[in-house]
This record gives structure tokens, C-alpha cells and sequence, in this order.
């Protein structure tokens, strides 16, 4: 047996040679090719890469929300996504939303209890007990009644990723969940982040374009090339955890910022000059 | 990890927000207040001047109407007013009934919409006014003839609401719904109907005001009680004072029923700021 089978079933999340190819009336597009990567079991995994290269899209697919046009995805020994087409979005893959999910017309509480009453894995009433505990924990205690829209944006995204992680999901994908949010707002969400992990490991499938978010919250940071996307470069972050913001002045990070950076910057000229062109 | 006790900050600055905000209304309203009995009097005032000048049609003035109005049989005017309140009513719910379910199936599937959403495409252009000729060889009870009528108004801006509300959801929610393992029968009931009502509930307000159209539209033709036969047959019988009785009662149920219409939603839509 060589190596790339057994690094395989070692793997949590197993994605190799994925492509996928949009047919529009303008002809074929390929945004993504021949993509390989692992994730493993309780690691974090951070995807980046220059705007429209294909990072949302690989994460679509992984979810279920969309179809890929090569290969298959495997989610430990489970194929969760193949060239059949067939869509099965699930709970063993939870989703941050970019623009957060939560439903505005459900309070916070039945919002993080959603997950497991429709899967009739617990009983209502422990749903809410444990629904209430974790809640608790982060902090955000108090608030269980009121809805989405009367609460602030960093609480959104935290009670988001709790209604996540409630349903045990096998991978936690996010996609550019602090984006919207400000440069003090961010830092503590990763420090909130890190902390849940770091406290009970998780699998974490992060997509975001900024390099230091990468870095200081992942283990490997893949780089992805622009248009069409492929894995430029993967980077194993030696950090040790649990992390915090001296980090981000140590030689380590140093290091790596230099190292990602050049790599990302490079995709980020190539897809400028592709834009100037489709332009001109 | 220092934790912060969120109930106790919300709930300090609800009590903060709260307080400024009852003291900006207590300030803004007595202006505020004022200002808008100010106006109606400055618009009795204006009538009252168009009253007073030699027009080729003699205005009543306010104070004419009032008497008017006093001469009314109480009992009769109020029979007017409860026929035409029931009959929007009627006409209202039954097109909510239809046109609801309707717009939801048509916004959800696109089989459906291919299947039954041209001929009322083709339909929506003719005015309703349109159809009063048809609706009164269809109807020979002059109730239903109306009762159609506000029907057929209000179902258009429904259907079109609800179909706009359903299939304008953002995708978000729905994949939301469908990673927390929602099938398509909860998918819709829990996520896609609750995501639709805010638009859903602009369509029956637009409506409610179409079937105030319509009504007094049919029971002018009609001449059979309502409000809108009052106003027509004081025209008839040159009691001009009355036309603007029935004129203002049918602004004022108008005006009322959007209050209860406005009032169901809020009750329902509670999540809206």
C-alpha cells in the first residue's frame, strides 16, 4: 500500500484531483482543477487565495450545495460528493455562512436548538439544556430570547458557530465568516474561535483572503492559485497552540507571513492582469 | 477567559435606549401632535374658503356636511357601513385563501409557475374595473357580483407578492436549512414560509386598499347599500352634502382596515425591528 492510499484513510476530509467546469453561453469555465488536499481529523485548515479563484465554490462543493465536474470528495471513508450529481447537503458538514445564516425569525435559542430537534438526535428539552450550557460558556448567557436582528454582528457570528458546532458535525466549514466584520471585532472573534478549538479540537475546513487570519488560526494554510483555481502551495503553520497575539510578532509568524504572502501576492498580480485584460 | 455578562450589558442599554427614546418622543410629540390638529384644521379652513366662492358647483361647506351627516338614520347609515365592511371582507380573505397558497406554489416550483403562471400574467393588465360587465352576467346576486369584484382586486398584488417572497429568499437560508438536516417538507414549512411572510404581508396590504377600490366601484354600479351607493345615490338625488358623508366613511373604513391589516402582521412578524 503506498503512502497517498494510507495518508488517505488517515484523513478526515480527502479531496484529490476535483475539478469543476461551469457550461455558460459564453463557453467553458473552469474554476477549479485538479485540487488535492487533506484535511486531518481535528485540524485546521485554512484555504487562501486571491478573490474569484474558486475558494467559495470548492467549499460549496464540499457542503453539498453545489456538483463538481471531476473526482470525488470523501469525508472519512463516506463519498460526499461525486461526479453523479446528486447533491446531500448534511449536518455532518455544518456551514458558517459569509453573510451568516441564522434565521431572523427564529430567537437565538431556537436557532442554535434548530439542528438537532429537526434531527431528532436529543430530546427538545435536553436540546435546550445543551443549547443553553454552550451558550453559556461562550458568554452569551442572556440573550436566548431575543432575535438575530436585535443582537450585535459579533454575537450573530458567534451564536452562528455555536448552532454549528451543537450538531457534532464530522467538519466545520467556514466561509469568510468574519469578512464582514471590523479589525477589532475580527481579533476577538478569533480569539473566541481559537478558544472553542483549542479547548476541544474540531475539524475546520476556513476559507478567507486574509493571510495573517490564515495563519494565525490555522495549521495548514493551502494557497490557491486565481482562475482556474489549483493548490499553488501548502504551508504547515508550526505555531504552537493554544495560540495568542504575541504570536503574531514572533519570528514563526514572521516567517510565515513572508512566505504566504509571496505566494498569495503573485496569484493576486495574476488575477489583477487577467481582469485588465477581460476588460480591454 | 474573563467572560462578559451579556445579560447584564443588553440589558443596561436596552434601559438606556429605552429611556432616550421616551424622552425624544415626549419632546418630538407635543409638536408633533400639534402640528398635525394644526393641519386639519388649516384643511377645514381651506374647504370652507372653497366653499364660500362662486363656483359653477356649489361646494358644501364643513359645517353642511356635518349637518348632513347628523341627519343621517343611524341605523340605515350603519347597515351601509357593515355592508360594505363585510363585503371587502369577504372579497379580501377569500382572495388571501386562494392567491397565498397560489403565489407560494408558483414560487417554489418551477413546474408550477411554467404550468399556472401565464394566463394570470396574461390576466394582471386588464383593471378590474374591467370586469364589472362579466362579473354582473356571472353574478346574478348582486352581493356576489361585489364580493367578485373585491375579490379579483385584491388577488393580483397577493399573488404577485407572495410569489416575489417566496422565490426571493436568499439561498443562504435555505442551504442554512438544509446543513442542519431539514428535508423539503420542514425546508419549506420552517424556512421558506416564515423567510416569505414580510413580503407576503406587503401584497395583503397593497390588496386591502384595492378591495376598498373595487367595492365602492361595484357598489356604485350596483346601487344595492354600501358606502359606495350612498355616495352615488346622494349624487343622484342632488343631496351634494352627503356625497362627501359616503366619501369620508369610505376613507375612514379604508384607513381602518389597513390599521388592523398593518396590526396582524406586526403580531406576526415579530422578528422585524
Amino acid at each position: 500500500m503506498n503512502d497517498s492510499v494510507a495518508a488517505a484513510k488517515r484523513s478526515a476530509l480527502h479531496i484529490e484531483s476535483v475539478g469543476k467546469v461551469y457550461e455558460s453561453r459564453q463557453g467553458r469555465v473552469v474554476a477549479l482543477e485538479s485540487c488535492t488536499f487533506q484535511v486531518k481529523p481535528g485540524g485546521f485548515t485554512v484555504l487562501v487565495g486571491p478573490s474569484g479563484c474558486g475558494k467559495t465554490t470548492l467549499l460549496n462543493i464540499i457542503a453539498g450545495f453545489d456538483s463538481l465536474s471531476t473526482s470525488e470528495v470523501c469525508l472519512g471513508t463516506q463519498v460526499i460528493a461525486s461526479m453523479d450529481g446528486v447533491l446531500q447537503p448534511g449536518p455532518d458538514r455544518m456551514v458558517v455562512f459569509q453573510h451568516g445564516g441564522l434565521f431572523p425569525w427564529m430567537t437565538v435559542i431556537d436557532n442554535v436548538c434548530y439542528g438537532p430537534v429537526i434531527q431528532r438526535t436529543m430530546a427538545p428539552r435536553q436540546v435546550r439544556a445543551a443549547a443553553q450550557d454552550m451558550l453559556s460558556r461562550v458568554g452569551l448567557s442572556g440573550i436566548e430570547q431575543s432575535y438575530p436582528s436585535s443582537i450585535s454582528s459579533g454575537m450573530r457570528r458567534r451564536v452562528e458557530i455555536i448552532r454549528a458546532l451543537i450538531c457534532r458535525p464530522k467538519i466545520l466549514l467556514m466561509d469568510e465568516p468574519f469578512r464582514a466584520l471590523d479589525a477589532l471585532m475580527k481579533s476577538i472573534m478569533h480569539d473566541f474561535l481559537l478558544r472553542l478549538y483549542e479547548a476541544e479540537p474540531f475539524t475546520v475546513f476556513f476559507i478567507t483572503h486574509d493571510l495573517l487570519e490564515a495563519i494565525y488560526l490555522g495549521d495548514q494554510v493551502i494557497v490557491m492559485t486565481t482562475r482556474p483555481g489549483q493548490i499553488k502551495q501548502i504551508f504547515d503553520v508550526k505555531l504552537q497552540r493554544p495560540r495568542s497575539h504575541r504570536m503574531l510578532a514572533s519570528r514563526e509568524f514572521l516567517r510565515m507571513k513572508r512566505a504566504v504572502t509571496e505566494a498569495v501576492h503573485e496569484e493576486a498580480v495574476k488575477a489583477f492582469i487577467a481582469g485588465e485584460r477581460e476588460l480591454a | 477567559m474573563a467572560t462578559i455578562d451579556y445579560a447584564h450589558v443588553i440589558a443596561s442599554a436596552r434601559e438606556i435606549r429605552a429611556r432616550a427614546a421616551r424622552w425624544r418622543t415626549a419632546r418630538a410629540n407635543v409638536p408633533g401632535l400639534l402640528l398635525r390638529l394644526m393641519s386639519i384644521v388649516l384643511f377645514l379652513l381651506v374647504w370652507s374658503a372653497f366653499s364660500l366662492l362662486p363656483w359653477a358647483v356649489q361646494v358644501p361647506s364643513p359645517a353642511d356636511v356635518l349637518k348632513a351627516a347628523l341627519r343621517l338614520d343611524a341605523a340605515e347609515f350603519a347597515h351601509d357601513l357593515f355592508l360594505s365592511a363585510s363585503r371587502v371582507l369577504l372579497g379580501f380573505v377569500i382572495a388571501a385563501m386562494v392567491g397565498i397558497p397560489l403565489g407560494i406554489v408558483i414560487g417554489y416550483s418551477q413546474i408550477l409557475r411554467d404550468l399556472l403562471f401565464t394566463p394570470i400574467e396574461l390576466l394582471r393588465p386588464v383593471p378590474p374595473i374591467a370586469w364589472i360587465p362579466l362579473a354582473i352576467l356571472f353574478f346574478p346576486e348582486i352581493d356576489w357580483m361585489i364580493i367578485f369584484l373585491t375579490f379579483y382586486g385584491a388577488f393580483f398584488p397577493i399573488v404577485y407578492n407572495t410569489v416575489a417572497g417566496v422565490s426571493n429568499i436568499r439561498a443562504t437560508y435555505i442551504r442554512a436549512g438544509q446543513s442542519l438536516g431539514a428535508s423539503q417538507w420542514t425546508l419549506f414549512w420552517e424556512v421558506v414560509l416564515p423567510a416569505a411572510l414580510p413580503v407576503i404581508f406587503t401584497g395583503l396590504y397593497i390588496a386591502i386598499g384595492v378591495a376598498w377600490l373595487m367595492v365602492v366601484a361595484g357598489e356604485m354600479i350596483a346601487n344595492k347599500g354600501g358606502v359606495g351607493a350612498l355616495t352615488w345615490q346622494s349624487y343622484q338625488t342632488t343631496q351634494y352634502p352627503m356625497i362627501f358623508v359616503g366619501m369620508a366613511s369610505i376613507g375612514v373604513l379604508g384607513y381602518l382596515s389597513s390599521l388592523v391589516v398593518r396590526g396582524v402582521a406586526r403580531l406576526i412578524i415579530r422578528w422585524e425591528p
